[in-house]
């Protein structure tokens, strides 16, 4: 394996050729270090930018500052992303708000289970979706594992707002010649009323 | 009066002469199912059974060999609520030969509107809104296929809904069927009501809550021979002259007499509580019947609610407990579960069946189905 990355860093040693052997002389030295470690270290001069990049876990460097002097010598890194793992899920609609709780009905969104119905703290609601809580208003109610980029896992509870359409004057309009027709169709009469929109 | 809580018998049809009344609970809905002799039935609203998921007076229907279509003489809808609704354009497909019966104000284009703004079922919660598009449908339906009436008998304060002879404790007798509500200015603040739901341009689509307090429901009066039976509905009393129950006690009825049977208005709620009620219109113990009713924090019958029914009447009867079940779920999704919220639980129960028949006034059967209980029973937990 080692010979031949020698073969791949003797190409891409072109572009600092200012500073010879330094590349072959490092490579003897750390014969025995993981390939991808040692790609991980090789940058161009001036740069943190890494030559190799065909890793995908690669991303810490350790640029070459003087010719010679022995890269630190690190693991190899994984970036890790903030992730979450849902235990259940379901769709609330919150039906009657307290001074500093509401009442949701709630229905799963993983199982068959009866709907159930919640009193939630209003302070659990993100700051984003405040103005989004009123009777009536949907969101998604999410329980699970939260794993964090630097490793960590605790439970978590996650309340998310449905950011639902708003009422658009063709809506209405159209709701309300649906509520003539039936009453013509019917034979139910009544009086015109004017626009409320 | 006899008492059978052992379930039996659910299947066996009522006498020809033999009035019943049956009142279907599943922890959040009502629908009452009255025989007036001579298999004339009439339905009182409609709540899903959670079982089948079907009406539950269709599915009772099924199970004592009853023709819906042709036995259901007229289909009551009390309000719009949904707890009162479900299942309603169902009833209004089947029991084609069924009147439908509802206030006026629920033909209103108020409530039209609301209706075709919000009955869509683009959500996963019923407001009973869109159970009411599809009853207009079924109307629609029915002009078009001329199978069946279209045009509602409008339910008001003191009105005649339907007369008619039959036979009971074994002899011929007459019947009659009066609203004793909405009163006019009842419902015209639902239709006002109505007109502040509708919404404006630029407003964010959402879920319709219901109106509440609940004034404009309608109140049934039957009367066969000697023999009555009140249905009350939803009907709140907030202690306004013109409205409530206050507007009945006080009323100069065409009704007679006092009722032996008493479906409690709005699941027992002190708030539909009118102590004239009790002295008035009611037989000293009456049979006394409540759906309990879970929603928004709200649970009633409350402990005091049960107290004061039962110091009214000996007889009071509840078509299920009060639901309090938990789902169970493995422990860590518990744990998460229970930091993250004050308090959860399912909102429907066990359902129940209350029956109540009567061969002659002094011979009362109440038989107790599913999760039925006596109210003092009840008031125990």
């Amino acid at each position: 394996m080692v010979s031949e990355l020698a073969i791949d860093l003797t190409m891409d040693s072109s572009r600092f050729a200012e500073q010879p052997g330094t590349d072959q002389e490092l490579l003897a030295k750390f014969k025995d270090m993981q390939e991808a470690q040692i790609k991980s270290y090789l940058t161009a001069p001036d740069s943190e930018t890494p030559i190799f990049s065909g890793g995908q876990d690669t991303t810490e460097t350790a640029p070459f500052k003087k010719p010679g002097t022995p890269p630190m010598v690190r693991g190899p890194a994984v970036k890790l992303r903030d992730k979450f793992i849902s235990f259940h899920k379901w769709e609330g609609i919150v039906m009657k708000i307290l001074g500093d709780s509401f009442y949701a009905k709630l229905t799963s969104l993983f199982s068959d289970d009866p709907d159930e119905e919640a009193e939630f703290s209003l302070e659990d609601i993100p700051a984003d979706d405040r103005p989004l809580l009123q009777v009536g208003s949907v969101f998604y109610w999410n329980v699970g594992y939260h794993d964090s980029s630097i490793g960590q896992r605790s439970r978590s509870s996650i309340i998310r707002f449905r950011r639902l359409p708003v009422w658009t004057r063709r809506d209405i309009e159209d709701a309300r010649r649906r509520a003539a027709e039936i009453a013509d169709l019917l034979g139910w009469e009544e009086p015109e009323i004017p626009s409320r929109t | 009066m006899q008492i059978f809580s052992d379930g039996k018998n659910l299947k066996s049809p009522p006498e020809p002469d033999e009035i019943e009344v049956s009142v279907f609970g599943p922890g959040y809905g009502e629908c009452v199912a009255v025989h007036l002799g001579r298999n004339n039935w009439f339905i009182v609203d409609s709540c899903i059974d959670t079982i089948t998921r079907k009406p539950a007076a269709l599915v009772y229907f099924e199970k004592i060999d009853v023709d819906p279509s042709v036995a259901v003489k007229q289909l009551i809808v009390t309000h719009w609520h949904d707890d009162h609704i479900r299942g309603f354009s169902k009833l209004l497909e089947v029991c084609k030969s069924a009147q439908l019966v509802c206030s006026t104000a629920l033909t209103s284009q108020e409530f039209r509107e609301v209706v075709y703004c919000y009955g869509v079922r683009s959500m996963l919660e019923s407001s009973g809104i869109d159970e009411f598009r599809d009853v207009f449908e079924t109307l629609k339906k029915r002009k078009e296929t001329g199978i069946g009436t279209y045009t509602p008998i409008f339910a008001v304060q003191d009105r005649p809904i339907w007369q008619g002879d039959s036979e009971v404790f074994g002899s011929p007798a007459n019947y009659e069927i009066f609203s004793l509500s909405p009163s006019d200015s009842a419902i015209m603040a639902s239709i006002l009501g109505f007109a502040d739901l509708l919404p404006r341009s630029g407003d964010t689509k959402r879920w319709l809550p219901a109106i509440s307090p609940n004034r404009a429901a309608i109140v049934i009066w039957l009367k066969v021979a000697y023999f009555s039976i009140l249905l009350g509905s939803d009907l709140e009393e907030h202690g306004e002259a013109n409205g409530g129950w206050s507007i009945i006690v006080n009323s100069h009825s065409p009704r007679k007499g006092k009722a032996s049977i008493f479906k409690i208005p709005h699941h027992g709620s002190v708030t539909a509580h009118h102590a004239r009620v009790w002295d008035d219109m009611l037989d000293a113990n009456p049979i006394a019947v409540l759906t309990p009713f879970r929603r928004a924090g709200v649970l009633l019958p409350t402990k005091n609610d049960m107290q004061r029914i039962t110091s009214s009447t000996r007889n009071a009867f509840v078509t299920c407990g009060i639901p309090t079940r938990s789902i169970k779920r493995d422990r860590t999704t518990e744990k998460t579960i229970k930091e993250a919220v004050k308090d959860i639980r399912t909102l429907s129960g066990p359902s129940g069946h209350v029956r109540i028949r009567l061969q002659r006034p002094d011979m009362v059967k109440v038989e107790l189905f599913g999760d039925a209980k006596q109210l003092q029973v009840l008031s125990t937990y």
